[in-house]
């Protein structure tokens, strides 16, 4: 990016997110879908658009996107309404989409995010809406005289979520980007994978000269489905329309294909080109209402978002920003990390059991997208060590055959004779007499300065204790006696 | 005992009696099919299992099980409604061939009331017009006037009941459709209460006014049909639940209140229809009922805001034949954008063509305003109307149709004055209120000598049937039935009046 350009101008960003809705089936009708299954074999009726068929609204896609609403504080329509839009095109069964239009279920709220120096941002939706998403034409090769159409997608809830165009820089559309999928997956609606589409992203992007309020024309640019290619796309486009200003012309109002290897994008259509959607309210549905009780009992379902984890995993549990950060990146392991927590239900272990997770853990869960150790299990190996009952060196090793899908971590550090302290008995100090006596050259090399000698001493009573005394104890015990 | 000549109620008695057989009622029904149709042209298509599902029929009545109120009766499906096994074509050339995978639901409840699926009935095609020549599969003859539509868009039902191929039909009411044929066929004919009928599975034309409902010579076969289709189906979220519509109180405990509607006898009302209706209104006066005018000012827009409605909804509703998925592909597109133009303009008829473009044009971005929200506007009125019609009377009265049936070919020409023929009629179903089409009379010439048919002697008698309409509450069918039995008792000569056997030599189209 060409910093020259964002001298002159301060570029105006507002995002277009379609999140399909994981819900047990589909919109309008009761079948099921999954990503990447033989084509044309999640469908009925109804997905096909067979003449005759009526949709029916899904409960669950409508408590999912009521949710979305709740969780971004939106205001919810009592009683909104589904409309056409319509176009023509293979992959759209009945040649409009069932969407909303001037009666949206949810307007307003706010995606509150942080950038990747810290700093806070908010951003302002202007609607959610609810629709239907179509099927996927598939073109065969070059030469071909016909497409394919799969319609195993079509009619998969999806929700719109629109902002406003409030953001003034690629880095700030991607943390939106990242913060609204994080809301999305903390909720459960969506699993917000990009790159097969479960959550696809259009920018409209225009550039103003600095220090003037008019907003400039803007483009629309489709087809980033990635993070990258949002922020490629992006950069890209406040730099040509600045080249388009410089040069005294006029930016074009279109819609973009961003084409992420050639790195550019390509005119999809101009303003004069735009079709007219013809949108009118849906005669096969009767208005949508959502009962204020409705919307209550689906409060209660919110979970805690993200930022509001890792605000309180700080200041509840004391723990650093940064862990804080990865904990809120895996939600999963962050409920289980809190469960320990609870579980041993002793003040100040909780940052040792973050610390544990985070060095011990977080290497297999982010292998296996697993966590094989139950929450209670490593609660009590916490106990045992914070005990003093068993020492960290030896808590590892019985963590080790955790990993591996042994629990009751007391049973299995008994049988392997790793419980108990030595350190608190007479024990210890004759064997460190024992060792002293029977050391001689050893002893005369640590008196005459060679202090590195203290380890092969505290290796041999760990030897001897196999491990259960307190290394540090030791070496303090053994510093007297050799003083 | 010739079952052609025994009403719905007779034959379910007849057959859960074990009198006659549902073998022998279909067989009975389907000689006269077989003989009258290829002049009549109602029937698109004969249920070829028609005899295999009346033969279960007499088993299970056999094992001693009561296979439902219709036992044992033919019943004529019009064809825009959708049957597995048999194909939907709605008379248009773009569904050719198509056969649904999906029954609809008044298929699966006319199948679980034990009736017998007869065939597919002709139409104008999408249910588009009120004379049956918009059909891609040639028009529909009046049983009463070879000479004469059988009015439309259920034609072919009308024609199938009138000509009694058929003891039962069932029709579509989008603007008239099933009242409009009913009273030139001399039938009951009800546009049941909007959500009343399911209508997954019939093809729609415009979803906020189309409703499903019978065709019958009595009106206890109507009542009959009726309520072996009413019901709330999950299937259709704009269906009522019972728990949506009030009870309708017992309408024969005090005098029955009629409304006359003023606007329905105003300029464009023929005089002999007037002359028919005004006989009635004498007759029901005679009978006790009160009668008193109402007004319904909006009505006057009646026609011209369903027209923008209806047309817009078509628009709509009509996008899916697009030759991708179903419906007949035209050849040799080199394109997309020829793929969608050809087959829609090959596969669609002129009328059809007319109301996508009417349609399409009143949805425009900048004349939306104008056309559909200002439609809509005037459709709430138009509500508001007959709801308070309705706090002072318990059923409105007026003509069906402003005509007696006119002649094939007489204004196919003319689509103004065709959708004129709706003026009457549009109003309950922009209103969503139940009505019936109810034979009140004849027209004692046929059509006119302008419109080049004469009552020459060489045909048959220029006598054509003349309809009355019954507007209720919405939920109050009872309430129409009830008046039904009333003027039956009044003018028992009409319901037993039949329309000639005709024999194919008669006919010289």
């Amino acid at each position: 990016m060409n910093p020259a350009v964002l001298d002159r101008y301060e570029p105006v960003i507002g995002l277009e997110v379609h999140a399909q809705l994981s819900t047990a089936t589909k919109m309008f009708t009761a079948v099921p879908y999954r990503f990447g299954v033989e084509p044309n074999t999640l469908i009925d009726p109804v997905v096909l658009g067979l003449p005759g068929t009526l949709p029916v609204v899904n409960r669950e896609a409508v408590a999912f996107a009521v949710k979305l609403a709740l969780a971004v504080g939106g205001r919810i329509r009592n009683v909104s309404r589904f409309a056409r839009k319509h176009y023509f095109y293979p992959d759209l069964p009945k040649g409009y989409q069932i969407s909303q239009y001037d009666e949206p279920y949810c307007e307003g709220g706010v995606i509150e995010f942080e950038l990747p120096d810290g700093t806070r941002r908010n951003v302002e939706l202007t609607r959610i809406h609810m629709e239907e998403d179509s099927g996927k034409n598939m073109h065969a090769d070059d030469g071909a005289n016909f497409s394919l159409v799969d319609f195993n997608r079509a009619g998969v809830p999806l929700v719109e979520i629109v902002s406003e165009p409030v953001m003034h820089s690629a880095a700030e559309a991607v943390g939106y980007l990242k913060a609204l999928r994080q809301i999305l997956r903390t909720l459960g609606i969506c699993d917000g994978n990009l790159e097969e589409g479960s959550m696809r992203c259009d920018a409209n992007v225009s550039i103003r000269l600095r220090c003037t309020q008019k907003l400039g024309t803007r483009t629309e640019m489709k087809n980033l489905n990635s993070f990258k290619a949002v922020s490629d796309a992006i950069e890209y486009e406040i730099e040509r329309q600045a080249a388009v200003l410089d040069e005294g012309r006029g930016v074009r109002q279109a819609t973009l294909l961003w084409d992420p290897a050639q790195g550019q994008t390509k005119v999809l259509r101009t303003k004069e080109e735009a079709e007219d959607y013809r949108y009118f309210p849906e005669p096969d549905l009767p208005p949508l209402a959502i009962p204020a009780e409705w919307i209550e009992s689906l409060r209660g379902q919110v979970p805690e978002l993200p930022l509001a984890l890792k605000d309180r995993l700080i200041s509840q549990h004391q723990l650093t920003p940064y862990d804080a950060e990865i904990f809120m990146n895996n939600l999963e392991v962050a409920h289980y990390f809190e469960s320990c927590v609870n579980l041993a239900n002793q003040p100040g272990l909780a940052k040792k059991v973050a610390n544990w997770i985070l060095t011990e853990l977080m290497g297999t869960f982010r292998d296996t997208g697993r966590i094989p150790v139950r929450a209670c299990d490593l609660a009590a190996l916490m106990l045992l060590v914070e005990g003093g009952e068993l020492t960290g060196r030896n808590a590892k090793d019985v963590f080790a055959r955790m990993l591996a899908g042994e629990q009751n971590p007391r049973e299995l550090a008994a049988n392997l004779g790793l419980l108990g302290s030595v350190a608190a008995d007479g024990e210890l100090e004759m064997l460190c007499r024992k060792l002293i006596d029977d050391n001689a050259a050893q002893v005369d090399k640590y008196r005459k300065g060679k202090t590195n000698v203290m380890g092969f001493f505290v290796g041999e009573v760990m030897k001897a204790t196999r491990g259960k005394a307190d290394a540090a104890a030791v070496t303090e015990l053994l510093k007297t006696l050799l003083s | 005992m010739d079952p052609c000549k025994l009403t719905a109620v007779e034959i379910a008695r007849a057959v859960r009696a074990r009198e006659l057989t549902a073998v022998a009622v279909w067989e009975a029904f389907e000689a006269r099919i077989r003989r009258y149709n290829p002049v009549l042209n109602a029937f698109l298509h004969i249920n070829t299992q028609a005899a295999s599902e009346a033969a279960e029929i007499d088993r299970r009545v056999a094992a001693g099980e009561d296979p439902g109120p219709l036992c044992g009766v033919p019943v004529a499906v019009k064809d825009n409604i959708v049957t597995t096994g048999m194909p939907t074509t709605c008379a248009s050339r773009i569904l050719e061939g198509w056969v649904s995978p999906y029954d609809a639901t008044v298929v699966k409840k006319l199948k679980a009331a034990g009736a017998v699926i007869a065939g597919k009935t002709n139409l104008d095609e999408f249910a588009m017009g009120g004379s049956n020549e918009n059909s891609a599969f040639g028009v529909v003859r009046n049983p009463w006037d070879l000479r004469v539509v059988p009015g439309g868009s259920s034609g072919g039902s009308a024609a199938a009941v009138a000509a009694r191929l058929v003891p039962l039909a069932l029709g579509s009411d989008t603007g008239g459709s099933v009242r409009q044929p009913a009273s030139f066929c001399n039938l009951y004919g009800l546009k049941p209460t909007y959500g009343r009928v399911s209508r997954s599975g019939l093809v729609a034309f415009a979803s906020s006014l189309d409703q499903i409902g019978p065709l019958a010579r009595t009106a206890a076969d109507a009542q009959l049909l009726y309520e072996a289709l009413a019901g709330h189906d999950p299937l259709d979220s704009t269906s009522l639940t019972d728990a949506d519509l009030a009870v309708a109180p017992d309408p024969v405990v005090r005098p029955l209140r009629i409304g006359v509607v003023r606007e329905f006898f105003a300029e464009g009302l023929d005089p002999q229809v007037r002359a028919v209706m005004e006989r009635a209104l004498e007759s029901l006066k005679a009978a006790g009922a009160e009668i008193t005018e109402v007004s319904l000012p909006s009505a006057r827009f009646g026609i011209a805001v369903y027209y923008l409605l209806a047309t817009s909804e078509a628009s709509s509703n009509l996008s899916r034949y697009d030759g991708v998925r179903y419906s007949t592909r035209a050849p040799d597109a080199q394109n997309l954008e020829e793929l969608y133009s050809r087959t829609r303009g090959q596969g669609f008829g002129p009328e059809v063509k007319r109301r996508i473009l009417l349609g399409t044009y009143a949805l425009s971005a900048g004349y939306y305003d104008a056309y559909y929200r200002k439609a809509q506007q005037v459709r709430t009125l138009i509500r508001r109307e007959v709801a308070a019609a309705f706090e002072t009377c318990d059923l409105l009265f007026g003509p069906t149709v402003p005509t007696p049936p006119f002649a094939i070919g007489a204004l196919v020409d003319d689509p103004l004055s065709m959708y004129l023929s709706d003026m009457y009629a549009v109003v309950a179903n922009l209103a969503g209120v139940p009505a019936l089409s109810v034979p009140a009379g004849f027209a004692d010439v046929g059509p006119s000598a302008a419109d080049g048919v004469t009552a020459d002697g060489a045909g048959p008698p220029p006598r054509l049937p003349v309809g009355m309409q019954l507007l209720a509450k919405p939920g109050h069918e009872n309430t129409l039935f009830a008046l039904s039995r009333l003027w039956e008792g009044l003018c028992p000569d009409l319901t037993t009046s039949q329309a000639t056997d005709y024999e194919t030599s008669e006919v010289t189209p």
